[in-house]
């Protein structure tokens, strides 16, 4: 047993990241941190819930510093998977686009990318043209080392494309998350966890904009459960037409839920019921097809 | 609110818990917030200067002292002068804890520091004056507190202020996230904290107005400003004030706080801290008067 435990121990060390100590010129860093879940409010209070929210494993610090520089503070996120890699980085992607990871972008001092199963942030304390240049080949540096890239969640495919404003499609689990993007209720009326997995994405047509909201659940039971819950919380006036629920809200924008299999699809903020309606049901058909790209007419 | 708790629907009825006036579409979360108490009206005073922080985002200490000292005293009168309104709020015998925030948008320790100053000038020894964040032990032993926050938005509070700075005092800092951040306001009325607040300085130099929970400088600004008040309900409805036109400025529509900051109308009407209402707050404004955003 302690041997097993030992060879755990070097495999997990063997797997360990060592981030650049030098990046660029003049650039020196203090020792690296590694941070654990069981750490995380120790190294970021109130703020350990939002990696939390994506099962982080471990997170890599390093500081670099430069006289007459903004010192540059880069994290790097280990993830268990790919999509919550890149559901950290689908939080916020305002800012200018550059060419580092699968994707990153670069914004007033701070650089944000994700490669594989690694969601990297870099800030610098203040912005300067030396700073900038830094944290991108930085950010390259700390790429290579992330290994091969992965995919996408496979839950983005639940987002029918055509109207989709694909910049603002989010990838997340719990409900802080949610009511960080789109705030529903102080209690958590869709039952999210990390055992689910949600997308949210802006829908914009000639008649308005809509927020689609999907989510999945680990079996048809829980989301069975949670449809019961968000109608009777939320929409407990609504009508029911067949296999949807819809209701209007005070601000006269309309809401609707439907449910395929194990996933809540979601209607919000929708400009009319029958906008509503038609994003339902183009959402119905497209998930009942197992969310297959292009079958969207 | 029902069982179910607050939803988007009770902030679009306007009914939240009794606190009307919330709402989403332009969220004014702090208006009209009629008919609860009876309190008198509040004093908020913002202190400016284009010049509070250097190009590179220091501190310049003498125009910021300037500032302190302008903001305390319009705080606390019309016609004070700036050492008598120190005099007014702590004794040489007082032990004074200043409480900083240091998650997200820390307090700029330059302000602490020009803090520490003013109160030795009043003749409390450097001995008596404690650098308080979590330190409960500290609390406890002072007679009174001065809030010291940099005004920043927060992911899980809305806000993450004025009321949101005694956290830690509750020794159970997550049992106030999300729904439970309505009961911010009871740590304020925790025995070792009740009553001590004698002073509220909001560092506005540079707020930052979205995300967290880590420092996001996409959404953060020079203001250049100091809040200063004796309500810290009422500084809060203040700052809240600024970050929500700040957003709004931003996206060029409304974009509410999300989760909407319902620890503010709470300390008001829960826990009696103060006024959330504009309506009974007067605010006094001085300096750099250009995007002042309240």
């Amino acid at each position: 047993m302690i041997w097993l435990l030992a060879a755990l121990l070097m495999l997990d060390n063997s797997a360990e990241i060592q981030l650049p100590a030098s990046p660029c010129p003049g650039w020196t860093s203090d020792k690296q941190r590694r941070v654990l879940p069981s750490d995380i409010f120790d190294y970021m209070n109130g703020a350990g819930e939002l990696y939390l929210g994506y099962s982080f494993k471990k997170l890599y610090v390093r500081e670099y510093n430069k006289k007459g520089q903004p010192s540059l503070l880069c994290e790097l996120y280990e993830l268990p998977s790919s999509a919550d890699a890149y559901g950290l980085f689908s939080q916020d992607r305002t800012g200018e686009p550059i060419d580092i990871g699968q994707e990153a972008i670069y914004a007033s001092g701070l650089l944000l990318a994700w490669h594989g199963r690694y969601f990297l942030r870099i800030l610098a304390d203040r912005e300067t043209p030396e700073s900038k240049l830094c944290s991108i080949k930085l950010a390259r540096l700390v790429m290579k080392l992330c290994g091969p890239p992965g995919e996408k969640p496979s839950a983005l495919e639940w987002l029918p494309k055509r109207g989709l404003d694909e910049k603002s499609v989010k990838y997340f689990h719990t409900h802080s998350c949610l009511n960080y993007f789109h705030f529903l209720s102080t209690q958590n009326i869709l039952r999210l966890s990390t055992s689910t997995e949600a997308v949210m994405g802006k829908y914009i047509t000639d008649k308005g904009k809509s927020l689609v909201l999907v989510v999945g659940y680990p079996n048809e039971n829980d989301a069975r459960s949670a449809w019961n819950q968000f109608c009777s919380s939320y929409i407990p006036g609504g009508t029911t037409l067949g296999r949807y629920a819809l209701d209007v809200l005070e601000d006269k924008t309309w809401v609707g839920i439907a449910r395929v299999r194990n996933r809540l699809l979601i209607v919000l903020e929708s400009p009319s019921k029958q906008e509503c309606m038609t994003l339902l049901e183009r959402l119905v058909v497209y998930n009942s097809k197992k969310g297959e790209a292009g079958n969207d007419k | 609110m029902t069982s179910e708790g607050i939803t988007r629907r009770d902030f679009l009825k306007g009914t939240v818990a009794g606190v009307a006036g919330f709402a989403l579409g332009n969220a004014p979360y702090v208006y009209g917030t009629s008919g609860a108490s009876q309190r008198s009206t509040s004093v908020v005073a913002i202190v400016r200067s284009q010049e509070a922080l250097t190009k590179d985002m220091s501190v310049n200490l003498d125009v910021c002292k300037e500032m302190l000292r302008t903001a305390v005293a319009q705080a606390l009168g019309d016609k004070i002068e700036p050492s008598a309104a120190w005099k007014k709020l702590f004794k040489p015998s007082d032990t004074v804890g200043i409480v900083t925030s240091k998650a997200v948008n820390p307090t700029h320790m330059e302000l602490v520091e020009l803090v520490k100053l003013e109160l030795m000038s009043v003749g409390i020894p450097n001995h008596k004056i404690r650098f308080i964040q979590r330190e409960i032990d500290l609390v406890k032993e002072c007679s009174a507190l001065i809030a010291l926050p940099a005004l920043k938005a927060h992911w899980l509070t809305g806000i993450g202020t004025v009321l949101k700075l005694y956290i830690m005092f509750s020794g159970k800092p997550s049992d106030y996230h999300n729904e439970n951040s309505a009961k911010l306001g009871e740590i304020w009325n925790l025995d070792f904290v009740k009553g001590k607040t004698r002073l509220v300085l909001i560092d506005a130099l540079r707020p930052t107005c979205d995300k967290g929970p880590q420092v996001d400088p996409r959404y953060q600004w020079v203001y250049g400003g100091i809040i200063a008040s004796t309500d810290p309900v009422a500084a809060e409805a203040v700052g809240l004030k600024i970050i929500q036109a700040k957003r709004d400025e931003i996206k060029g529509e409304p974009w509410p706080l999300s989760p909407p900051p319902i620890c503010v109308v709470a300390a008001d009407r829960e826990y009696g801290l103060g006024n959330s209402d504009l309506k009974k707050i007067r605010i006094k404004k001085f300096g750099w008067n250009q995007n002042w955003l309240i």
